[in-house]
């Protein structure tokens, strides 16, 4: 029974690189357009992770800098304590 | 939004803060609407890319039509450049409350208003040449990526100029003012990508 999972697994570990499961991509006619694809399907993938990253960070070192102004002009606008 | 306590103010304890807000509503309008924009050109862009790689030997550039002018879009390259280097010293000049703000966004426009007259000239000689829509892959994609872009560089143009009343008339919001300029600095931005990826 082991041998027999152990053949099942080695099969599906082993398939998808021979299946080609993208007809368009594993039809590629040469290395350059194969590279194509992958470089389109990278950006595509990465770029709006990216975008989204940068606008939401943008977004908090803005929060960040008005809330440091804030405070430093709180400091600023406190009368000093006079000793009696 | 994002939002925080007015400058110098504290809130009350036990009563709701006032708040303002740290980035303009127009510009986080125009921002996330320029993320969708982005990625709604890098589809075109990345269609165009696999479709000139995978194309049959000898097949691109297209037999018989005409060649895309990259030299002659070069200046209106430059003009595009020129102007958002342009809208940044009025950014600048806004910010320090000079008058020549305005005048400086007027200069944006008009280098903004020559590159789609340029722009339109070029496409009326593609046409006249026999480069169509429907004539190659080659024209479909040119219209397609370049046509949206220019329609993006009138609408920004639109809100510039509206930008460029406002502060005629002494009636300008920030929001108005940098959400036109983020939208703006998209358009050109954009184009030098365009330029190298379609035009070469």
């Amino acid at each position: 029974m082991r041998s027999v999972r152990a053949a099942l697994l080695g099969v599906v570990a082993g398939a998808p690189s021979s299946a080609l499961a993208c007809a368009v991509c594993g039809g590629a006619q040469n290395d350059e357009s194969t590279g194509v694809y992958l470089a389109m399907t990278g950006v595509l993938s990465l770029l709006p992770l990216a975008l989204m990253g940068a606008v939401a960070f943008w977004l908090y070192r803005t929060a960040e800098a008005a809330e440091r102004a804030d405070e430093a002009q709180r400091v600023e606008s406190v009368p000093p304590q006079v000793e009696h | 939004m994002i939002d925080a306590l007015p400058h110098g103010t504290q809130a009350p304890l036990g009563s709701p803060a006032k708040r303002r807000p740290v980035v303009p509503s127009a510009v986080l309008g125009t921002l996330i609407f320029v993320v969708a924009e982005v990625m709604f050109f890098v589809g075109m862009i990345s269609a165009f890319t696999i479709s000139k790689a995978t194309a049959l030997p000898g097949s691109w550039p297209v037999p018989g039509q005409p060649m895309l002018p990259a030299d002659a879009t070069a200046l209106n390259t430059v003009a595009l450049l020129l102007s958002g280097a342009v809208l940044v010293a009025a950014h600048v000049s806004f910010r320090k409350g000079s008058p020549m703000a305005k005048w400086l966004v007027l200069g944006a426009w008009v280098l903004g208003a020559l590159f789609v007259g340029l722009q339109g000239r070029e496409w009326a000689a593609l046409l006249s040449q026999g480069l169509t829509l429907t004539s190659s892959r080659l024209g479909a994609f040119f219209y397609l990526i370049v046509g949206t872009h220019a329609v993006h560089a009138l609408m920004a143009l639109v809100a510039l100029g509206l930008s460029f009343v406002s502060l005629l008339r002494g009636s300008t919001s920030p929001g108005l003012f940098f959400g036109a300029q983020t939208f703006w600095y998209f358009v050109v931005l954009l184009w030098p990508i365009i330029y190298a990826r379609v035009y070469f």
